[in-house]
């Protein structure tokens, strides 16, 4: 069974990806949750999932810190952004920092479906 | 359009808070501001890339609790308790804050100064002087009456400049 990360500092948002996440088809996942990157990092270490998907603005660590943190300790541990804000400067940053992809918020599931399948797939 | 901000309509913020509580909202747009800075139960501060006040969106208990409790499925009866309290209960106040961070995208528009949530005050919070003097103004402000399925209608107020 693959195994998820949700990384977001609102309890409610993490509720609404996993939701998000099993009306897009992903009910067979098992989801796992941390508040911030530093969370998210322990949480790595003993859960070891398959994927993160994390907000970009949180406290203690943001969600680019946590990738940057992440690859600078060698981990190809592929992780997608879903965050509230989507400048030019945040989508490239994200993507020379080796993020999968970033989904804006408010979302649909057809959203989630069409980004996470290539990474989820068998 | 303001100079920091953009001004939002009813059918930006309908389409922003029905795809982001994934069940039917109507928004209208008020003839006339109905809601003041001591009425808000809430109160959200924009601010652009140099820390200048640049948005505000404030709402009254009934809205404020319709959209907190929606967005995270708790009971409707928590919006009346809300009312009856006279103040959102913490956990609505949590989520109510992620809906008015995930509302920044509609301040923003390609090509114009990026502003983001600074902050969010609840009713029992001293508001900053500019703040209450944007919300009480008449310049700016984007009065609305937004109804949530299955948890009940109020004001939603944004003022921008």
């Amino acid at each position: 069974m693959k195994k998820i990360l949700i990384v977001d500092d609102s309890k409610a948002m993490r509720m609404i990806v996993a939701r998000t996440l099993r009306q897009a088809g992903f009910d067979g996942v098992e989801v796992v949750e941390a508040g911030n990157g530093v969370e998210a990092l322990q949480v790595i270490e003993g859960a070891r999932p398959d994927l993160v998907l994390s907000d970009w603005n949180m406290p203690e660590m943001n969600g680019i810190e946590l990738l940057k943190t992440l690859r600078a300790n060698n981990s190809a541990l592929p992780l997608g952004f879903v965050t509230s804000e989507s400048t030019p400067e945040m989508q490239a940053l994200a993507a020379e920092s080796g993020a999968l992809f970033l989904i804006v918020k408010p979302f649909t599931a057809d959203t989630f479906e069409g980004a996470l399948r290539p990474h989820l797939a068998a | 359009m303001g100079i920091l901000c953009v001004t939002p309509t009813a059918m930006s913020v309908r389409s922003l808070l029905s795809d982001l509580l994934g069940r039917a909202v109507e928004v209208q747009m008020l003839t006339r501001k109905e809601l003041t800075s001591k009425a808000a139960a809430a109160v959200a501060v924009y601010v652009s890339e140099t820390g200048a006040l640049a948005g505000v969106a404030a709402v009254d208990l009934a809205v404020g609790g319709a959209l907190g409790a929606g967005l995270a499925l708790l009971p409707p009866r928590l919006v009346a308790e809300g009312e009856a309290a006279g103040e959102l209960q913490d956990d609505v106040m949590e989520n109510l804050a992620e809906v008015f961070n995930v509302m920044t995208p509609i301040l923003n528009a390609e090509g114009r100064p990026r502003v983001t949530l600074d902050m969010v005050y609840r009713s029992s919070d001293q508001l900053p002087a500019p703040v209450s003097k944007m919300l009480d103004g008449q310049v700016g402000q984007v009065p609305l009456n937004v109804s949530v399925s299955g948890y009940g209608a109020g004001n939603l107020a944004i003022v921008v400049r």
